[in-house]
């Protein structure tokens, strides 16, 4: 019992961690994966975010935990996969981010909520400076009880 | 004897090494107490992935298998209590036949679920991985509840020492998958360094446009294309290199160190930590972990825990 213990799950687990080696390396999973994480050429990666706006028209960066959790990658995301999943699920992201800006007093000023969809030149960004090659508002919301949401077409181009 | 039949031996005399069972033990306690402050001070983190929206779930691993919507909010809270509760038996080596696999089923239910809403948290893969070794090991047949109700073991056995050599070859195949990635995905471009430096820059400047801390350091680094190109290199020969140290000894200490500079230096350039090899415990399988308990620091703690009349690597061998 004990020999098919070491062999059978031991053995049978490292068999199975290894496993993805035959895969695609970008097919990712959990727990068993390529740990593609630092691996992908990232030439004019795409990023989303929310940002809100005050009264003056003045961007604000949120902090994750407005998104969704306090973790980055996954605010991220989040943003993403509200983008990709068209004006109904980014108006609900867009809500429940406005909701919790209006409960936060650190973010009183602000009165819009936006969804933004850029692309940038990641080292230009610390040489050059921080502007992005592409930026696109996706979809807006009102910040406050009379919150109302729209998708924005949006202009491609500079900022 | 037949060179295949001496392969099998070779093969069985490393990965069926007899060890004391005080090896596993320190293992199912380092490991289970990593997991234990981990998901204590992660709780709020999983909690709140009752924030998002039932569009963005894309369920990954065993959740895919086993759920095709997200769980209610009470539910959620639920399996993270009860993930939380049932570390403690596993550090205590309670009932830990019954306690263990439902502790490492329930960690890889919750972080399968951590990781199935569009990001994977490759920074909870190894925990998860050595949780399950760890949970069909006889791990609790010392330094444990369950081990004072039984008589004492004093004999070093294969039982004891196969858990150890499983954790190394699972912590040593991971990086060399990450290894291997790099290679396939990104070639030439990783060998220069411009893929890493691509990366440290687009690291650093999502956190600053997200709104979240970034690191100062991998900012203004970024410039300097032969350093890049000269971390590229270490990094594969630290993921590619990490067989080494399964041959033990200098060789272990000398990639595990590498290993966790490696990680400090992701931590300094891109502000990522991954906490389970950031406290050394992802690498405590590559040596004999019983000889912690040689250190005054745990006489001083609990005599009666951790007291031995004789040192556990100097045990007699027990046979099957």
């Amino acid at each position: 019992m004990a020999r098919f213990a070491a062999y059978g799950i031991g053995m049978g687990l490292v068999a199975l961690v290894a496993l993805p080696a035959f895969d695609h390396p970008t097919e990712d999973s959990y727990p068993l994966s390529t740990y593609p994480m630092f691996a992908r050429p990232r030439p004019r990666p795409r990023l989303f975010f929310a940002e809100g706006l005050d009264a003056e028209g003045t961007r604000h960066r949120l902090p994750p935990r407005l998104v969704a959790t306090e973790e980055v990658m996954q605010a991220a995301a989040t943003v993403r996969r509200a983008v990709q999943g068209g004006p109904a699920a980014m108006g609900r992201l867009c809500a429940s981010i406005a909701d919790r800006a209006a409960q936060s007093a650190e973010h009183a000023s602000l009165i819009e909520i936006a969804l933004v969809d850029a692309r940038f030149d990641p080292v230009a960004y610390f040489t050059r400076g921080p502007e992005p090659v592409e930026r696109r508002v996706v979809h807006q919301c009102a910040v406050g009880a009379d919150a109302k949401s729209r998708p924005r077409r949006g202009r491609r181009g500079a900022p | 004897m037949s060179v295949v039949a001496k392969i099998v031996r070779a093969v069985d005399r490393y990965w069926y090494a007899p060890a004391p069972s005080e090896r596993p033990a320190v293992l199912r306690i380092a490991v289970g107490g990593f997991a234990l402050v981990y998901l204590a001070v992660r709780f709020g983190s999983f909690t709140r992935l009752a924030r998002f929206d039932a569009t963005q779930f894309a369920p990954v691993g065993p959740i895919a298998v086993l759920l095709s919507e997200p769980l209610s909010p009470p539910l959620l809270l639920a399996l993270t209590l009860a993930t939380l509760a049932c570390a403690v038996p596993f550090v205590l080596g309670l009932y830990y036949r019954l306690t263990a696999p439902l502790f490492a089923g329930l960690f890889l239910l919750l972080t399968s679920y951590r990781s199935s809403w569009g990001m994977t948290f490759h920074t909870e893969n190894l925990v998860c991985l050595h949780l399950l070794v760890l949970a069909f090991a006889p791990a609790a047949d010392a330094l444990s509840l369950d081990a004072r109700r039984r008589p004492r073991v004093l004999e070093a056995h294969g039982r004891y020492g196969w858990a150890g050599r499983a954790l190394s070859a699972i912590t040593v195949v991971t990086y060399v998958l990450a290894g291997l990635a790099k290679v396939r995905l990104g070639g030439a471009g990783w060998m220069s360094g411009e893929l890493l430096q691509a990366q440290i820059a687009y690291d650093n400047l999502r956190k600053i446009e997200l709104g979240s801390f970034h690191s100062p350091l991998g900012a203004a680094l970024v410039t300097e294309t032969w350093l890049f190109a000269v971390l590229s290199w270490l990094t594969l020969v630290v993921e590619l290199g990490a067989p080494v140290a399964l041959a033990g000894g200098k060789l272990a200490l000398g990639w595990a160190l590498s290993a966790f500079g490696f990680h400090l230096g992701v931590v300094a350039l891109m502000a990522i930590a991954f906490p389970y090899p950031l406290s050394f415990v992802a690498y405590l399988s590559l040596f004999r972990a019983e000889r912690v308990l040689g250190a005054r620091i745990f006489g001083r703690v609990s005599p009666r825990a951790f007291f031995s009349p004789e040192a556990p690597h100097a045990r007699p061998v027990a046979r099957d």
